[in-house]
């Protein structure tokens, strides 16, 4: 299984580095097919790591080596070490990565002409970086494979986004490298400090061992809460590269420009995958390494979280561009899931961790939507669209469910995340808990609103301007036929003999929307399955600030925010 | 048999997927599998009915299982359950009947039946959940299908406004419900929210956490059961096609908040805060919406502001539970839900029906004298009015008798306990329900006369009231314009008229209380809510009462049962009254600019303010930093990834060189 693992992980980068090899020589057909077999085969090769997992290890599964020394070594002195191994909390990020990636494939299929091959290669790269980082054991590992994947996404904002797409990809790339070298500091003077202080002594820079380690260190300064406490600073550290990753409001700013800029496949990877390393990064490191840290620092993330969770569904409740929607949205979504994080018990974590799948899930999907949407109409401009459902009822459908999922409606995957996050989060602060449910109604507002203006309503297509992608030189003539449409239902629009002839979704459309969809439904009706992984290293996780409360007296201010939450879970 | 019971929203479910799946091969027999459907499910909703004797639980599989909050997908078997579960179903099936021959033609048959198959599955999973959590989830998921059915014509602007609008009204109510939840599930040892565990560790949580969670619940419901202050959605939900309001205000909606109070009943008892809350709420309510309804120039208006009068009905008679009435005023009020269930249900079908007729005009202005046309619609619209106003021996007439007579008990209660506020208040509440009693006789057979009397007249698109934009409905080729409906449609309605006269008679506590020995079989009742010895029928209520409606149908007949001039001339002599009743006292407006408006120039503020304000720091923040990158990049000519890979490599390098070797 070990080496399944490894194979998986591999497998795009073989893909990546045969496209980006033969970039002259093949053409785009042959690179998307390339491509689509690639992710497939990676999805399909990754399959058994699920049904081999064994939900009840918290530790590291499918990695060779033993606890204490897990993976090859690499560099002899320090010993960094290549290893790789899946928990409950990577797995699902690393199959949601599989399964996103064949969207974003899908998602480029007819859109991305010019230069594809690069294109689909760096896809693949960054597919494999993704799978590399979430399977990382090692922090120097993770944090070669957490940079590694801004390269691939920048040349994808910046080659092969909109108009303004050389701004987005600098302040993308501007921003996390700030963050990441601030977290990097943090990491490594977790390792130092795990050198000296720590049990044993030793210089590790194995995460397990690491967390192990630094929730045994018996150092005063360490265990110390307050403001200038060790923790407290290295959590600040680490939070610096997560928070703008995932992005927490108020570090969010760079996420509306990205998205607005990246071609619908780099959105649906970003908003998918991307925001979710942050929140990996939060939960394995500020949480499973700097708890105290976490605890001393609860009033102001608590703040942050529900800030951006309001915030970001205003600020996407005013948007006329359904992209900008989407990715406010996201800000707000992403807001609940830091508030699971900070709620600091199972239920709050656990939520969180699926609901970061289930975010992954929804927008990839309302993103490719969207992404149908602008193939047809080369606009984004809510003001511009209207009643798209009889023109096509199968992309009404997709919408439809995936804002059903987005705005947790119970059956769909939204709800096994939010309520439980918002449970945990009441259980430890009842007012940020009240405040942050609000958003279920704000976000129900600029969903249906959304698709009140996108799909319901007359037929309303933008005019003929921007005609060169209205199938074939039919575009002279756009009249409103908005009346007689209305009769005119089913998606046999192939017989259609209107001027302007908007096709019904490709075979690739949905297959790239299926997935998501199939899984929507599925997480909702059966959470179990997806859930059960996270209950160990959770439990596990959330021992860390039950026991960290037992080791020292709290500081009188968390204590009263926090209330008795942590101790009794 | 009661371990089947999940049978009965699992029939709906199928249902609704193998229309969807086969709904273009079914063609015109998309609604086979929903009428069979559900009609099967009453089949064994009434096994269930017959063959339980206690309530208990069944648990099917594990739901939920995140962190320390389990849910498991359990369903509950008592009276309240049973006693839905046949309603729903029961009503379900004649409107999917009725459908069938209502929604001919329409290009979205197929979805439309699979909308309603999901609807009732929805409805019956609320009703039969266990527990507070799954309870919630079909709480949402009725929800979510009214969004679909409501706005079925998607085309309509104003329908996916309406849609759009019920959903946001009601996730406000959820939002009481999800904190209410979130509060008691702090409090419920071991966190198990299901109503046994509940009901049994409320000894050990205090009051002030019952009030607050009572008064949510409550809130919650006061969005489902389009009631004061959320009631708003619910008059614009007529943009669904007429089956569907058949539905939600007989059925399979606004019954719901009825139901969760009435579920939550062993929670509130005891609170001497939360019963007169409710009751004044329902008071109010029932007396502003048939306030509205005296004016309304809609046929469907009418009715839905009758449902949410009449609902305030219904939580007149659950908030009359304090002291002893507890028990006594949730019979009061589910029976009140039980009755107008039916004849609710008959009433917008008969209304389906004169639309159908009438090319899809709901006017009441531009058709009149209809009986002779559509006798049988005729005949069973006017049973139905009848019940609705309470006349005997009608199901209606049972129904409201519980309801005053448990606010004249409740009120003599207060009384008996030396709580004199509350005694004053349940007496007014009494003496305001019977006025709204008189109302609603009068509004009902004002929308009868105006309709069904008269001088026969038909909707033409020459009308001065004709909607210039209404060319969708042109009736020029309808073989059915200006007929009674085809049996599939009047079938329905006749049955429906049977249960109107006879569900009183047969079930009310006077004749053979059934319905209250069924209801009273429920989970935590025996327990908890106190139980007073019966008092005997009250005549004087029951005198007032028919008086009452007696005296709305005599004045409706006066002013509209021919054509006369007094309408009007009342209308002008009381122009402020009548402007406020007919633009419904502004509330919509009123909300609009009070909350929406706000909220609206909120997001604009935090649109710009995050382009200018927060993008805007970042960026001075940023400028040092990256202005030096950009200098630093210059020197390497492929461009900025080398530049930083090496920079990173190099702090890497550093660090790790200080850390190994110090």
């Amino acid at each position: 299984m070990a080496a399944l693992l490894i194979l998986t992980i591999l497998l795009p980068l073989a893909g990546g580095v045969a496209l980006l090899a033969g970039q002259k020589a093949l053409d785009r057909n042959t690179a998307r097919k390339l491509a689509l077999g690639t992710v497939l085969a990676t999805l399909f090769v990754g399959l058994p790591l699920h049904l081999a997992f064994d939900p009840s290890i918290s530790g590291p599964q499918f990695a060779f080596g033993k606890a204490g020394a897990w993976g090859l070594p690499w560099i002899g002195s320090p010993d960094i070490r290549l290893s790789f191994g899946l928990d409950g909390l990577s797995l699902g990020l690393f199959s949601l990565t599989n399964v996103l990636m064949i969207s974003a494939v899908c998602a480029s299929w007819e859109s991305i002409k010019e230069r594809a091959p690069l294109h689909y290669a760096l896809l693949l790269l960054l597919h494999s970086g993704l799978l590399g980082l979430f399977a990382a054991l090692d922090v120097v590992l993770f944090y070669i494979f957490f940079e590694f994947t801004l390269i691939p996404l920048f040349f994808l904002v910046g080659i092969y986004g909109g108009p303004d797409r050389r701004k987005a990809s600098v302040t993308l790339f501007v921003y996390t490298i700030v963050g990441g070298m601030l977290t990097l500091m943090g990491v490594l003077l977790l390792v130092a400090l795990h050198a000296q202080h720590g049990p044993g002594q030793k210089l590790t820079f194995s995460i397990p061992e690491l967390t192990e380690g630094l929730r045994a260190m018996k150092w005063d300064p360490w265990l110390s809460e307050s403001i200038w406490g060790w923790q407290t600073l290295i959590f600040l550290l680490l939070f610096a590269g997560f928070a703008i990753k995932v992005p927490l409001f108020p570090f969010h700013s760079w996420l509306p420009l990205a998205h607005v800029e990246a071609p619908t496949a780099g959105s649906i990877l970003l908003a998918g995958v991307l925001l979710k390393v942050g929140g990996y990064g939060l939960i394995r490191f500020n949480l499973g390494m700097t708890p105290i840290g976490a605890k001393v620092l609860f009033p102001l993330l608590a703040t942050l979280a529900v800030a951006g969770a309001i915030y970001g569904a205003l600020a996407a409740l005013a948007q006329k561009d359904i992209k900008r929607l989407v990715a406010y949205s996201s800000v707000s979504h992403m807001g609940i899931i830091c508030l699971g994080l900070f709620a600091m018990n199972s239920t709050g974590i656990s939520g969180a961790a699926i609901q970061m799948i289930n975010h992954g899930l929804t927008t990839g999907a309302l993103f490719a939507c969207v992404g149908v949407v602008y193939e047809r109409y080369h606009t984004r401009d809510m003001s511009a669209l209207g009643g798209l459902w009889n023109r096509m009822p199968k992309l009404a459908f997709f919408l439809i469910i995936a804002s059903l999922g987005s705005v947790a409606l119970p059956g769909l995957n939204g709800f096994i995340g939010e309520f439980p996050i918002l449970v945990g989060m009441y259980k430890t602060s009842p007012v940020a808990g009240s405040l942050a449910a609000t958003s279920m109604v704000l976000g129900a507002f600029y969903t249906f609103w959304m698709i009140q203006r996108v799909i319901f309503g007359p037929l309303r297509e933008p005019g003929h301007g921007h005609g060169t992608h209205l199938e074939s030189g039919h575009s002279e003539h756009h009249h409103d036929h908005a009346a007689d449409h209305s009769e005119h239902h089913g998606d046999d629009h192939h017989h259609d003999h209107k001027p302007v002839r908007i096709d019904p979704l490709a075979w690739y459309e949905i297959l790239g929307l299926t997935p998501l969809i199939v899984f929507i439904v599925l997480i909702g009706i059966r959470p179990g399955y997806f859930t059960r992984p996270l209950n160990e290293p959770i439990e596990k996780m959330a021992g860390g600030f039950t026991g960290a409360k037992v080791a020292t007296q709290s500081a009188k201010s968390t204590e009263i925010l926090l209330g008795s939450a942590s101790a009794s879970e | 048999m009661t371990h089947l019971a999940w049978i009965v929203p699992a029939l709906p479910l199928f249902a609704s997927l193998v229309t969807a799946l086969a709904g273009r091969r079914l063609g015109e027999k998309a609604h086979l599998p929903v009428v069979f459907g559900i009609g099967a499910a009453f089949v064994v909703s009434l096994g269930v009915l017959f063959s339980f004797d206690h309530p208990e639980s069944h648990k099917i599989c594990d739901w939920l299982d995140v962190g320390a909050l389990k849910v498991p997908l359990a369903f509950q078997v008592d009276g309240l359950t049973s006693m839905m579960l046949c309603m729903v179903t029961f009503i379900a099936t004649l409107v999917a009947l009725f459908a069938s021959g209502y929604m001919t033609g329409d290009p979205g048959y197929t979805r439309f039946f699979a909308c309603v198959g999901l609807f009732v599955f929805s409805m019956t999973g609320l009703v039969l959940s266990n527990n507070f959590v799954l309870t919630y989830g079909f709480w949402e998921c009725v929800g979510a299908c009214s969004y679909l059915l409501i706005g079925f014509w998607h085309e309509k602007p104003s329908a996916a406004a309406a849609a759009k609008k019920a959903f946001l009204v009601n996730r406000v109510g959820d939002l009481g419900f999800a904190i209410g939840l979130f509060w008691l599930w702090t409090l419920v040892p071991g966190g198990d929210l299901s109503y046994e565990s509940v009901f049994a560790a409320l000894n050990n949580i205090p009051d002030a956490d019952r009030v607050g969670i009572a008064i949510l619940f409550f809130w919650a419901a006061t969005a489902k059961s389009a009631q004061i202050p959320l009631y708003v959605w619910l008059p614009d939900a007529m943009e669904g096609p007429t089956p569907v309001s058949a539905l939600i205000h007989a059925a399979t909606m606004v019954t719901a908040g009825v139901y969760l109070i009435a579920r939550s009943a062993p929670l509130i008892v005891g609170l001497e805060a939360v019963a007169p809350l409710i009751a004044t709420i329902g008071c109010l309510t029932a007396l502003m919406a048939g306030f509205y309804a005296l004016t309304q120039n809609d046929l469907k208006r009418v009715l839905a502001y009758s449902t949410i009068s009449q609902i305030g009905f219904m939580f007149m008679g659950l908030g009359s539970g304090i002291g002893s009435v507890a028990q006594f005023a949730v019979v009061a009020g589910m029976f009140h839900l039980f009755t107008h269930a039916f004849f609710k249900a008959l009433l917008f079908l008969g209304s389906g029906s004169v639309m159908h007729a009438m090319g899809h005009v709901i006017d009441m202005r531009r058709f009149s004298g209809l009986r002779h046309r559509m006798p049988i619609t005729y005949g069973t619209f006017l049973i139905g009015s009848l019940a609705l106003a309470g006349i005997f021996p009608l199901a209606g007439f049972w129904s409201k008798d519980e309801v005053l007579a448990a606010l004249k008990q409740a009120s003599h209660e207060a009384e008996h306990l030396e709580l004199h506020g509350a005694a004053t208040l349940y007496h007014s509440i009494y003496w305001i329900a019977l006025i709204t009693a008189g109302m609603t006789a009068f509004y009902t057979f004002r929308a009868l006369f105006k309709t069904f009397h008269g001088p026969e007249k038909l909707p033409s698109p020459h009308d001065p009231e004709a909607d210039p934009h209404d060319h969708h409905h042109d009736h020029g080729d309808d073989p059915f314009f200006g007929k009674e409906s085809p049996a599939v449609m009047t079938r329905p309605l006749q049955i429906l008229a049977v249960c109107a006269v006879l569900v009183g008679l047969v079930f009310a506590e006077p004749t053979t209380g059934w319905f209250a020995h069924l209801v009273e079989n429920s989970v935590g009742y025996h327990d908890r809510l106190p139980h007073a010895e019966p008092h005997g029928f009250d005549w004087a209520t029951a005198l007032l009462g028919t008086i009452a409606g007696g005296l709305g149908i005599g004045l409706a007949y006066v002013m509209y049962g021919q054509p006369s001039a007094l309408p009007e001339k009342l209308a002008g002599s009381l122009k402020p009254l009548y402007s406020a009743s007919l633009n419904k006292l502004w509330v919509d407006e009123v909300y609009k600019t009070l909350f929406v408006s706000p909220i609206l120039v909120l997001a604009q503020f935090c649109r710009y303010f995050d382009i200018y304000g927060v993008d805007g720091v970042v960026r001075t923040v940023a400028k040092f930093p990256s202005e030096l990158a950009r200098a630093q990049l210059q020197r390497f000519q492929n461009g900025a990834v080398q530049a930083y890979a090496s920079l990173a490599a190099l702090l890497v390098v550093g660090i790790l060189t200080l850390l190994v070797f110090t």
